[in-house]
């Protein structure tokens, strides 16, 4: 196992951010945009662009619902999502032990 | 690699005119340390859960200075059989400044956040009131059988500390935060022994132990996030 081979969905700075406060949350809960993008300090052009790959990739859910009748898009890990992140954080500890 | 990392610590919204593809500046760069990956998530993690809960330290300060003023108003200013009707004014209005820090530093913390932990807080926010709305309906029952001012002045800090005290039980079992059960349990003991010295002590031993509680329970809590920020 080395870098080069970690999931690359995860490896990229942005993702892996977004992914590592998602994980965060609790099981079954979700985000709205606005706040996942307060909280990642990232524009909302930057957010949407890595939430497409992620939501591509099947690792995250993205919902669009109203609030009344304005729009407001939840944003939650999915199953596969969190065992993904589990298995990028596991292998990133094998790495560290594997070293020299 | 350590610049990298304070790079990314600084969390700047530098890379907002990416293009749409996959960005130069967002690739890791080829042999970032893993170590130094996992102490971004876990940085991340942190810093996330402590932005989304609310803080023991802010809601325990609002409702220790609340007592410990509140109590000490009602203590000072018995007249032998009751607090003249200001002072409970003046007590009433500290619990509502209380109230509304509790509330309004909740809301924040958890904006945007929904699901399951924003069910259960909302259910632990109805305990309150339901808990509450039971305590006031015994109080009406006992002033209505003609009780002596003490008795009600006792029963009355009785039962709404007990209240006080199970619901952060509760709180502390239901968020696994070891010090939020710990204060309900003081709470709760401390006004149970409270009683026992009858007015117009009880007073001093609400604000003492009981807002001296919260206020413990608040510097210990801000030292611990402390060094959780630090570690």
């Amino acid at each position: 196992m080395t870098l080069d081979e970690l999931d690359p969905v995860i490896h990229a700075q942005s993702r892996l951010r977004v992914m590592a406060v998602l994980a965060a949350l609790d099981d079954g809960d979700r985000l709205t945009f606005t706040r996942l993008q307060q909280l990642l300090g990232m524009t909302a052009g930057n957010l949407s662009t890595h939430l497409r790959k992620l939501e591509d990739a099947q690792y995250v859910v993205v919902e669009k619902t109203f609030a009344g009748r304005s729009p407001v898009t939840h944003v939650a890990l999915s199953g596969r999502g969190r065992r993904a992140f589990g298995t990028y954080t596991e292998s990133l500890e094998a790495l560290l032990r594997g070293k020299p | 690699m350590t610049e990298w990392f304070a790079m990314q610590t600084n969390w700047s919204d530098d890379d907002s005119d990416m293009a749409a593809d996959e960005p130069a500046a967002d690739a890791l760069p080829p042999g970032t340390d893993p170590e130094v990956l996992l102490t971004l998530i876990a940085a991340e993690r942190e810093r996330t859960r402590r932005r989304t809960a609310p803080s023991l330290a802010v809601i325990a300060t609002a409702w220790g200075v609340a007592w410990l003023l509140g109590y000490l108003t009602l203590f000072l200013t018995f007249d032998g059989v009751t607090a003249p009707w200001w002072a409970f004014t003046v007590f009433s209005g500290l619990l509502a400044v209380a109230v509304v820090v509790t509330a309004v530093h909740t809301a924040r913390r958890s904006a945007g956040l929904r699901g399951e932990s924003a069910r259960v807080g909302a259910l632990y926010g109805w305990t309150w009131i339901v808990g509450f709305a039971a305590a006031a309906l015994v109080f009406v029952a006992v002033a209505r059988l003609d009780a002596s001012p003490e008795v009600v002045a006792v029963l009355s800090n009785g039962v709404s500390c007990l209240v006080v005290g199970l619901v952060y039980m509760a709180g502390g079992m239901l968020w696994r935060e070891r010090s939020m059960y710990l204060l309900g349990g003081w709470i709760a003991l401390a006004a149970g022994a409270a009683s026992l010295a009858g007015t117009p002590t009880i007073y001093l031993v609400m604000a003492l132990a009981g807002g001296g509680g919260f206020v413990v329970a608040a510097v210990l809590d801000a030292v611990a996030a402390g060094r959780r920020r630090a570690s």
